[in-house]
């Protein structure tokens, strides 16, 4: 089944999570399964909802999960359901 | 001319008061649950939604103070009482139009507000110049619940979940209700009838919501 936005979205964050929190964008654009321009559109939009920040480690762009990204993935489950629910 | 009562059976006061609460905050749980995920996502397709269930929330507890004005739970004078009702039942109308177009704008992913705007420029003036306000606000109201139940029968098709299912249960009956109401002119019974359909519409988007919630 096609994946819907916040599926994106979760895949991103999960991504992140399991990596202990920091992921370098090369790993992000694996794990996320989204070309390389689509991945900086939706990152764009992560961080505009500061669900994830911009960081540097070692000289290196990371991007890090924000308490609000932790919040999102707590809650997916309820979210997916509810969307789906009401055609959001 | 203005005429929003609606006649009803006398035991049937105080059980529409109820009803009407009871629907009210039901549907203000499905608008805090909205917001809750709103924050989460910042999407702006839960923006409208969660504004037509503030507003749906807000308009049957109008109606339900009107009501209790009307059953006389108050001690209070007759002016007070027909001021109340009218704002009531007002209130109710206006609410419960722009909770449904906020809901079309929802379901129907309409980005563009003057659309909306217009769209409930357009209803205004049907309601205010028409011969009965609850006549015509049943009417239109049907035809907006006619567009918001085929949007969710398409939703269902598409995710075949159990809760969508539920939703789009609900607002087939939502719909039903309208016209019931307007057969409350023609003999009292069909007003319980209309709330108990309406009443049973909300328990199904309560267990909508609760399955929701119960996912972990």
């Amino acid at each position: 089944m096609k994946r819907t936005k916040i599926d994106i979205i979760y895949d991103m964050l999960k991504a992140i999570q399991d990596k202990g929190g920091t992921i370098i964008p090369t790993h992000l654009l694996y794990k996320s399964n989204l070309s390389h321009q689509r991945m900086k559109l939706y990152l764009e939009e992560l961080k505009e909802k500061k669900l994830l920040i911009e960081g540097h480690e070692k000289d290196k762009l990371v991007y890090k999960l924000t308490d609000e990204g932790l919040g999102f993935l707590k809650n997916f489950k309820q979210l997916k359901e509810f969307t789906e629910a009401f055609g959001l | 001319m203005l005429n929003i009562y609606l006649p009803r059976p006398e035991w049937f006061f105080g059980v529409d008061t109820t009803l009407e609460a009871f629907a009210g905050i039901i549907a203000l749980l499905i608008a805090f649950v909205s917001y809750k995920l709103y924050r989460s996502t910042n999407e702006r397709s839960y923006k409208y939604f969660l504004a037509s269930f503030v507003l749906l929330g807000g308009s049957f507890l109008s109606r339900s103070v009107a009501d209790a004005f009307l059953g006389k739970f108050f001690n209070v004078s007759p002016n007070i009482i027909g001021l109340v009702f009218f704002g009531g039942y007002v209130g109710h109308i206006f609410l419960a139009l722009a909770a449904y177009l906020l809901l079309i704008a929802s379901t129907y992913k309409i980005e563009d507000k003057r659309l909306l705007v217009m769209m409930f420029l357009l209803l205004v003036p049907g309601l205010v110049f028409s011969a009965s306000y609850f006549l015509s606000f049943y009417v239109l109201s049907s035809i907006l619940l006619l567009f918001i139940t085929w949007a969710y029968s398409q939703n269902y098709r598409k995710v075949r979940s159990v809760t969508s299912a539920l939703v789009f249960g609900a607002f087939i009956l939502l719909t039903l209700a309208q016209p019931l109401f307007i057969l409350d002119m023609r003999s009292n019974i069909w007003y319980v009838f209309a709330h108990a359909v309406q009443a049973f519409a909300y328990l199904m988007l309560l267990a909508a919501l609760l399955r929701i919630l119960l996912k972990r």
